[in-house]
């Protein structure tokens, strides 16, 4: 279990990975004496302005299931998998900016489900919290796991080696420096990713023999590969599932209602930075299959259909195609894309614990100290689960059609609640609460019934969406004093 | 219903994406001036964030027209 593996990795490459691990412990470090109070640990203490967040949250949003999974998935069906980053990301990405996240930033919330509160009740706000902190913890399960594999591949480490090593330094920077110290990270790791993928596609496209000869070679023998959208009979990704799932539900819901990327814009130092960081990952997102889909294309052209695992895509590129030097950059990239990911879900995550599980629960408001130290402590108690759920990814195929199942279960009934509640004064805290509930055993069910995930989220939403309709005309509002800056008609008034 | 969405050519699919497109590019002119620029320290032109969005979306109808 603990054997290292014999493996050909040019002495560059290790210097590279070995002098990014320990800049970013040493930045922890450092970034330590900025965290004094629960909002610089949770919010930065609203300072970050719009450009470190956009790249930020690019950074959060590419996790290593991304670079691994989608690159995989580019390699079996080809640009249709870029929906995710297009179709499946920027209309929501809009919507989030210009509509959602003014409503955050002026309610002045530090959580999605705090938000639920103000405009449901605290009943809402908890049932929310749990669940998305449950499938946070596997998602951090999920990017160790993958993480692993990748080390394990390129360095020959040991999965549990390669598992402790990575989570010792995210959990030391996101543990000492909170938002502050992920959010510069990620913008830092953001940077990498992009360069690193510039260069990636220009050696892929050059040993192809020019850009020419790799779509002739897409054109010639995967033809399939280049349309945007697959058959309506396709089993995973069926174009009306892609639209009406990804492209209505799971994408808005994911960026509207997600709050390991929305975190940080509500730690923006005014309203305007909040939506404008929103608009630029948009912008950084059109150009994000550079990155995650290139991969899988270049390794189709050049090693034609021999990769026996989709999975196994971006490895084999890294260790086939890049030179000494560059391919300890791109696994550099990798780990900051995992890292990225793994620091916001973790610190996101402790935010929903204190604030909205335990606060709520006990009734009575923690102290700012003792919200410090118990976002500290569950940090690290997170970082531990993940470790421990890790293992178990193993028995899923295809990490990234698993992780977007997962969210399928329960983003339906959220964004159905999140985007009535903030359109409708007339949305009762009794409708919230029913549809929520009704909401996700509704998903349960199609789940059950082997339901393609992309119609779960769509079915639940509309189921939930019809249900807070119905059972708002029977129960009473809340009055509209509480409502301020909580529902769109009563925002615009006090411009 | 099963069989009517299978019976639907691939070029729905792209039409309806560009729809959502220009839907939301809809969407986000509808909302007043002052709302989309609230919080901005100085009110330069690029503040104006309706623009950022016609700008991604006239880019990506042009990716959904050739893929």
């Amino acid at each position: 279990m603990w054997e290292f593996t014999q493996t050909s990795v040019h002495w560059i490459d290790i210097v590279l990975i070995v002098s990014y691990l320990a800049g970013i412990t040493v930045f922890g470090f450092y970034y330590k004496s900025h965290v004094k109070t629960a909002k610089d640990y949770f919010l930065a203490n609203r300072s970050l302005p719009w450009w470190v967040i956009g790249l930020s949250i690019i950074g959060t949003n590419i996790g290593s299931n991304d670079y691994i999974g989608a690159a995989g998935n580019a390699y079996s069906i080809g640009i249709a998998q870029a929906n995710f980053e297009w179709i499946g990301a920027i209309p929501a990405m809009i919507l989030s900016a210009l509509v959602f996240i003014p409503f955050f930033w002026r309610a002045g919330v530090y959580s999605i489900p705090e938000y639920l509160g103000l405009r449901y009740n605290n009943a809402v706000r908890f049932i929310a919290a749990c669940v998305m902190s449950v499938f946070a913890v596997v998602i951090v399960g999920v990017f160790l796991w993958a993480t692993a594999i990748m080390l394990q591949t390129y360095l020959g480490w040991p999965i549990w080696f390669s598992i402790l090593v990575t989570a010792t330094v995210v959990g030391f920077y996101t543990i000492s420096g909170g938002l502050g110290a992920v959010a510069i990270t990620d913008t830092v790791q953001a940077f990498i990713m992009f360069f690193t993928a510039i260069i990636v596609a220009f050696i892929g496209i050059e040993k192809i023999g020019g850009f020419d000869m790799f779509i002739k070679i897409l054109q010639n023998n995967y033809p399939d590969h280049l349309h945007s959208f697959l058959p309506a009979n396709h089993p995973v990704f069926p174009w009306p599932g892609v639209i009406l799932g990804l492209g209505i539900v799971l994408s808005p819901a994911y960026w509207c209602a997600n709050q390991a990327i929305l975190q940080r814009t509500f730690a923006a130092k005014s309203e305007w930075d909040g939506k404008a960081s929103m608009m630029f990952a948009a912008c950084l997102k059109t150009f994000v299959p550079f990155l995650i889909v290139m991969p899988g294309l270049l390794a189709l052209t050049l090693a034609g259909k021999s990769i026996t695992h989709q999975d196994q895509a971006l490895p084999w590129v890294i260790k086939h195609i890049l030179p000494a030097g560059i391919s300890g950059l791109m696994f550099v990239a990798f780990i900051a894309a995992l890292q990225s990911s793994i620091d916001s879900t973790m610190n996101s995550t402790s935010v929903m614990i204190v604030r909205d599980i335990i606060n709520v629960a006990k009734k009575t408001k923690l102290t700012d100290r003792a919200q410090l130290r118990l976002g500290k402590l569950f940090t690290f108690i997170i970082l531990i689960v993940g470790i421990a759920f890790a293992p178990i990814t193993a028995y899923f195929q295809g990490i990234y059609v698993y992780v977007q199942y997962a969210l399928s279960l329960f983003q339906g009934p959220i964004f159905a609640l999140m985007l009535f509640g903030i359109l409708d004064k007339r949305i009762t805290p009794s409708a919230g609460l029913f549809s929520m509930i009704s909401g996700l055993a509704v998903a349960a069910v199609l789940g059950w019934l082997q339901f393609n995930m992309l119609y779960i989220a769509f079915l639940s939403f509309v189921y939930s969406a019809i249900a807070l309709y119905i059972v708002s005309l029977l129960t009473k509002r809340k009055p509209e004093a509480e409502l301020k800056n909580v529902v769109y008609s009563n925002v615009v008034e006090i411009d | 219903m099963t069989e009517i969405l299978y019976s639907l050519p691939l070029w729905y699919a792209k039409v309806t994406a560009m729809l959502i497109f220009l839907g939301m590019l809809i969407v986000a002119w509808l909302l007043p001036y002052n709302f989309v620029v609230q919080g901005a320290p100085d009110k330069k032109r690029w503040r104006d964030l309706r623009l950022w969005a016609t700008l991604l979306t006239i880019v990506q109808l042009f990716i959904y027209y050739i893929f």
